[in-house]
C-alpha cells in the first residue's frame, strides 16, 4: 500500500507522509525555510543585517551542540544515517532508520528546535566551519554562482550560504541564538516521512512532540527585500587559475502571476525545451563540436529562486561569443520539435515510475513542488499524459527572456 | 593462483517489485598496465557511438526514441584481471507503453559488437574527440587541488607503479594512442572474447532469455578466469615525507599505510581494519579529527587491498597539520587495544546487521552482490557477518601490529598562511 498526504497542523507546520508499506527502513527530512538569501530582518520597523553563513553555522551548532550532545555521533551510535545540509532557501536534517523510528523523530525534532549551543561552542565549532568555507573558496564553480547571482539579482544577498571567512570569524553568538528563534518555528517548517507509517499514528506524535516544545513570542520578523525582474548587470567575470574557461547565459523569469499548476506545467515544458536545444543529440551541441568550440558538453540548467525563474546555459570554452550567439539564437527561436516533445514526455513517465525505486523520491519531488511552486498536490502520471506540445508552445511563447546577463570563468593571468 | 570457473550461459536473478530490467554483460580478460591509456579512450567512444549511430547526437536520441533508460561500458580492473563491463538498463515492459524488448536489445547488442569502425580501426573524427575530450580533463584536474594532492601523493606512496597508473590519466601516454591501435585492443577484450551474462528482473525468464539468446547466443561452455587480483606492496623502512606549497586556501594531508609481508589470508584483517576505521556510521577517523579535535571538516580513508594499501586523507588548516598526523597516529596506535577493537568489531557487526535490513529495499544489491561472489571480488553481507562472527582477535591484533605508516604528504595551502 503507498500513499502520499499534506497535513497541515494547527501549529502551521506542513507534514507530509509517503506511506510505504513494502519499505524497511522510514526517512525523516525536517527542513526550516531559512537559508543564504535570508540576509535581513525587521526590529522595531528598522531593518537590521544577518551576516552571511549564519543558517549554515546554526547548522553545526544544532548538530554538534544538541540536547545529547554531538547528535552525529548519538545517531552513528545507533546505526542511524544522518545529515544536515544548507542551502539558498532552506536548512535540512534528516534521518533514516530501520528501528526505534518513534524515539529517533522525536530526538531529530527535538535537537532541530532546541538551541542548547553556548558561547564557548561556538568558538569551537568555528574551526571546523572556517575549513569548510576554505574548501568553498577553492571552488571555481561555487564561486562562480556568486558571480551569477551578483549580476541576475539586485537585492537578494550574492553570497553562498556557507558565509564568508569575515563574517563567520566574527559570527556572534548573540546573532545566531536571535536567529534561530526567528526562523526555527513551525509555521516555518516541513517534515516529510516516508516509510513503512501509519499515516494518523505519525500525525499524533508529531503533533505531541512540537507540543513540549517552547516557542518565544517575538518582535523580530524575516525580511527579504523586494526584487524586480530586471537584471542587475549585465555581464560578471570570475578570474580563475583554471585550464579551461567557461561561459553562461542566464536568464531572469517572473512567476509571480503563474497559478501552482500551471508552474508544475512550465517546470516540465522549460526541460523539455532545455532539453530539446542544448543536450547531447542537439543541433546546438552539434555545432560546438563542429566549430570546435568546445569538446564538453552543453550544461543547462533552472531553478526556482523566490518568485523567479532562473535558466542557464553554458559551455567549456574560450570562444565565448560564438556559443553565446548559438544559446542566444535558439533561445530565441523558441522551437521543439514535436516528435521530440512526445519522447521527452514518454522519458518523463518512465522516470516517475522510476521514483518508486528509491526511498524518498516520491516524497522528494513532492515536496519540492510545494515549497517551490506552492502546488500542494502530489504530481501524477496524468499531470504528464497531459502535457500537450500545443500548450507547450503557447506557454513558452508567453515568457518574457529580455532579462538575461552572461557570466565568464576567465583565466588568472 | 585460483582459477574461476563460471558458466557462459545467462545467470538470471528474479527481483520481486522491480520495475526495470539490468542486463550486465562481462568480458574477462587478462590485463597489462601498459594498456590503461587506453581503456578510458575505448570507453569514451563506446558510450558514445557506434556503426549504426556514428555521432554523439544520433546515439543519444536513440535511447528517448527506445525508452532506454541508461547503458554503459566500464571496465574494472583488479591487478592482472580486467572484466569489461556492459550495462543495460530498460523498463520492465509491463509499465510502460510500445516498449519494444527488441529494440532495447538490438542497441545493446550494437553497442557492443558493432562500434564506429572504419578500415578496421575506430572512426577517426571519433577518436580525436573523445581523446581532446580526455586531454582537456587532464589539464582541468592539474588545476583542481583534491586531483593534484592525489596524484602527488600516489607519485611517492605507490612503489611499482601500479597504483599511479591505474587512477591517474598520463597525457603522454594518451597521445601515443592510435584509431587501429586502440580497436585492436577491443578485438581482443571484447570482440574476440566470450561474456559472461547476468540479468535481474521481474519478468517472463524465458522471454528475456529468448532475447539474449537471439542476440547474443551465448555458448553453453565454462569460461575460465585465472585470478590473479594482488600484489601487495611493502612498506619502506624509512616513513617518506614530503610538504609542497600552493596557492590554494586549503591544505590536504595525505597518511599511507602499507603492510608488512601482506598474505592473501591477511585481506579479509585489512578489510576488516578498513571497516573500523571508515564506517560510514560510526567511524574512528571522522571521531578523532572532527568530532573530538574539531581539526577538519572532513576525512577521508582509502583503501586499495588488492596492494596492501590503506591511506587517510583530510583538509585541514596549516596550522593543524602536526595535530592531524598525532591524531591518525594515536588513532591507529588504539586498534592495538583489545577492549577497544571488540567493541568496534561489535559495532561493525550491529551495523552489517542494520545494513542487511536496508538492502531489502535496494534494487541493485542482490546482482551486485550476484556478481561479485561469481567474480570473487567482494563479499557479501551476510558473509562478512559470518566472517566477522567468527573473527580471531588475537590474530587481527598481530595483523595490525603489520600495519606501517610509509608516506606523508601534506599539501600547504599558502592563501591558507594569509588568514
Amino acid at each position: 500500500m503507498k500513499k502520499t498526504k499534506l497535513y497541515k497542523l494547527p501549529n502551521g507546520l506542513k507534514l507530509v507522509i509517503h506511506a510505504d508499506s513494502t519499505r524497511h527502513s522510514i526517512n525523516a527530512n525536517l527542513i526550516t525555510l531559512f537559508g543564504g538569501i535570508n540576509a535581513s530582518y525587521l526590529k522595531d520597523g528598522k531593518c537590521h543585517n544577518i551576516p552571511s553563513g549564519v543558517a549554515h553555522f546554526l547548522e553545526h551548532l544544532l548538530i554538534e551542540h544538541s540536547f545529547k550532545g554531538n547528535i552525529y555521533e548519538y545517531f552513528s551510535d545507533r546505526d542511524v544515517r544522518f545529515n544536515g545540509s544548507t542551502g539558498n532557501q532552506s536548512t535540512n536534517f534528516f534521518i533514516d532508520t530501520v528501528s526505534d523510528f518513534d524515539e529517533l523523530l522525536h530526538d531529530l525534532i527535538y535537537m532541530v528546535n532546541k538551541a542548547e549551543f553556548t558561547p564557548e561552542d561556538v568558538d569551537y565549532t568555528r574551526k571546523a566551519v572556517l575549513e569548510e568555507v576554505r574548501k568553498s573558496d577553492d571552488n571555481r564553480f561555487r564561486q562562480f554562482s556568486k558571480v551569477t547571482r551578483s549580476c541576475l539579482f539586485k537585492n537578494y544577498t550574492s553570497e553562498l550560504p556557507i558565509g564568508t571567512l569575515r563574517d563567520v570569524s566574527e559570527m556572534s553568538y548573540e546573532n545566531l541564538k536571535l536567529c534561530h528563534s526567528l526562523f526555527y518555528r513551525p509555521e516555518n517548517q516541513l517534515l516529510a516521512i516516508t516509510g513503512n507509517v501509519k499515516p494518523d499514528e505519525i500525525k499524533k506524535l508529531v503533533t505531541d512532540i512540537y507540543a513540549s516544545l517552547d516557542y518565544k513570542q517575538l518582535n523580530v520578523t524575516s525580511f527579504i527585500p523586494d526584487e524586480d525582474v530586471s537584471v542587475a548587470k549585465e555581464s560578471g567575470e570570475l578570474k580563475w587559475d583554471t585550464a579551461d574557461e567557461y561561459v553562461a547565459l542566464n536568464y531572469k523569469i517572473d512567476m509571480s502571476n503563474y497559478k501552482p499548476y500551471d508552474l508544475l506545467k512550465l517546470e516540465y515544458y522549460i526541460g523539455f525545451f532545455l532539453e530539446y536545444n542544448f543536450n547531447e543529440s542537439s543541433l546546438a551541441y552539434d555545432e560546438v563540436l563542429t566549430k570546435k568550440i568546445s569538446n564538453y558538453s552543453i550544461n543547462f540548467d533552472s531553478y526556482i529562486l523566490k518568485n523567479f525563474f532562473v535558466i542557464s546555459i553554458g559551455c567549456f570554452t574560450s570562444d565565448f561569443s560564438e556559443f553565446i550567439s548559438i544559446a542566444e539564437q535558439k533561445m530565441k527561436e523558441l522551437f521543439i520539435s514535436e516528435e521530440y516533445f512526445n519522447l521527452l514526455k514518454n522519458d518523463a513517465i518512465i522516470k516517475f515510475l522510476l521514483r518508486e525505486d528509491g526511498n524518498t523520491k516520491v516524497i522528494s519531488a513532492f515536496v519540492d513542488n510545494i515549497l517551490s511552486i506552492g502546488y500542494e498536490k502530489p504530481d501524477t502520471i496524468e499531470d504528464i499524459e497531459n502535457l500537450s506540445y500545443l500548450e507547450c508552445n503557447e506557454m513558452l511563447n508567453k515568457i518574457d527572456f529580455s532579462n538575461k546577463c552572461i557570466t565568464k570563468i576567465v583565466k588568472e593571468n | 593462483m585460483k582459477t574461476l570457473k563460471l558458466n557462459s550461459k545467462p545467470y538470471y536473478i528474479r527481483k520481486k517489485n522491480l520495475n526495470t530490467i539490468t542486463m550486465v554483460v562481462i568480458f574477462p580478460y587478462e590485463y597489462d598496465d601498459k594498456h590503461s591509456y587506453e581503456l578510458d579512450l575505448i570507453s569514451r567512444i563506446v558510450n558514445n557511438s557506434s556503426a549504426m549511430y556514428p555521432n554523439e547526437r544520433d546515439f543519444k536520441k536513440e535511447y528517448l526514441k527506445r525508452m532506454i533508460i541508461g547503458s554503459s561500458f566500464n571496465v574494472h580492473t583488479y591487478y592482472k584481471n580486467l572484466y569489461a563491463t556492459f550495462t543495460l538498463k530498460i523498463p520492465n515492459p509491463r509499465l510502460v507503453k510500445n516498449f519494444s524488448l527488441d529494440d532495447a536489445f538490438e542497441f545493446f547488442h550494437d553497442m557492443i559488437y558493432k562500434p564506429n569502425v572504419e578500415n578496421n580501426a575506430f572512426n577517426e573524427k571519433c577518436f580525436i574527440r573523445e581523446r581532446d575530450f580526455l586531454l582537456n580533463t587532464i589539464a582541468a584536474d592539474e588545476k583542481n587541488i583534491y586531483h593534484y594532492s592525489y596524484e602527488q601523493f600516489l607519485k611517492l606512496y605507490d612503489c611499482d607503479g601500479h597504483l599511479i597508473i591505474r587512477n591517474c590519466n598520463d597525457a603522454k601516454l594518451l597521445l601515443q594512442a592510435t584509431p587501429s591501435k586502440l580497436y585492436d585492443y577491443y578485438k581482443k577484450i571484447v570482440l574476440n572474447n566470450k561474456p559472461l551474462f547476468f540479468v535481474t528482473a521481474d519478468t517472463d525468464k524465458e522471454l528475456l532469455l529468448e532475447y539474449i539468446d537471439k542476440y547474443f547466443n551465448p555458448s553453453d561452455e565454462i569460461i575460465h578466469i585465472n585470478k590473479n587480483y594482488v600484489s601487495f606492496q611493502n612498506p619502506r623502512e624509512t616513513v617518506c615525507e614530503v610538504e609542497e606549497i600552493k596557492n590554494y586556501n586549503q591544505s590536504v594531508l595525505y597518511m599511507g599505510y602499507k603492510v608488512l609481508n601482506m598474505r592473501i589470508k591477511d585481506l579479509f584483517y585489512l578489510n576488516t581494519v578498513y571497516a573500523i576505521l571508515n564506517n560510514k556510521e560510526n567511524n574512528l577517523i571522522f571521531k578523532a579529527l572532527r568530532l573530538k579535535k574539531g581539526l577538519v571538516y572532513s576525512s577521508n580513508v582509502g583503501m586499495y587491498d588488492n596492494y596492501g594499501c590503506i591511506y587517510v586523507n583530510c583538509c585541514t588548516n596549516s596550522d593543524s597539520k602536526e595535530a592531524a598526523i598525532s591524531t591518525i597516529n594515536e588513532v591507529f596506535a588504539s586498534l592495538n587495544d583489545r577492549e577497544l577493537l571488540e567493541t568496534c568489531i561489535d559495532n561493525l557487526k550491529r551495523s552489517i546487521k542494520v545494513k542487511l535490513i536496508r538492502v531489502k529495499d535496494s534494487r541493485t544489491y542482490e546482482l551486485d552482490n550476484f556478481i561479485d561472489n561469481k567474480l570473487e571480488s567482494g563479499n557479501s553481507l551476510a558473509v562478512e557477518l559470518n566472517k566477522l562472527s567468527r573473527i580471531d582477535i588475537d590474530e587481527l591484533l598481530k595483523f595490525i601490529k603489520r600495519i606501517k605508516l610509509d608516506t606523508i604528504y601534506f599539501l600547504r595551502g599558502d592563501k591558507n598562511e594569509k588568514d
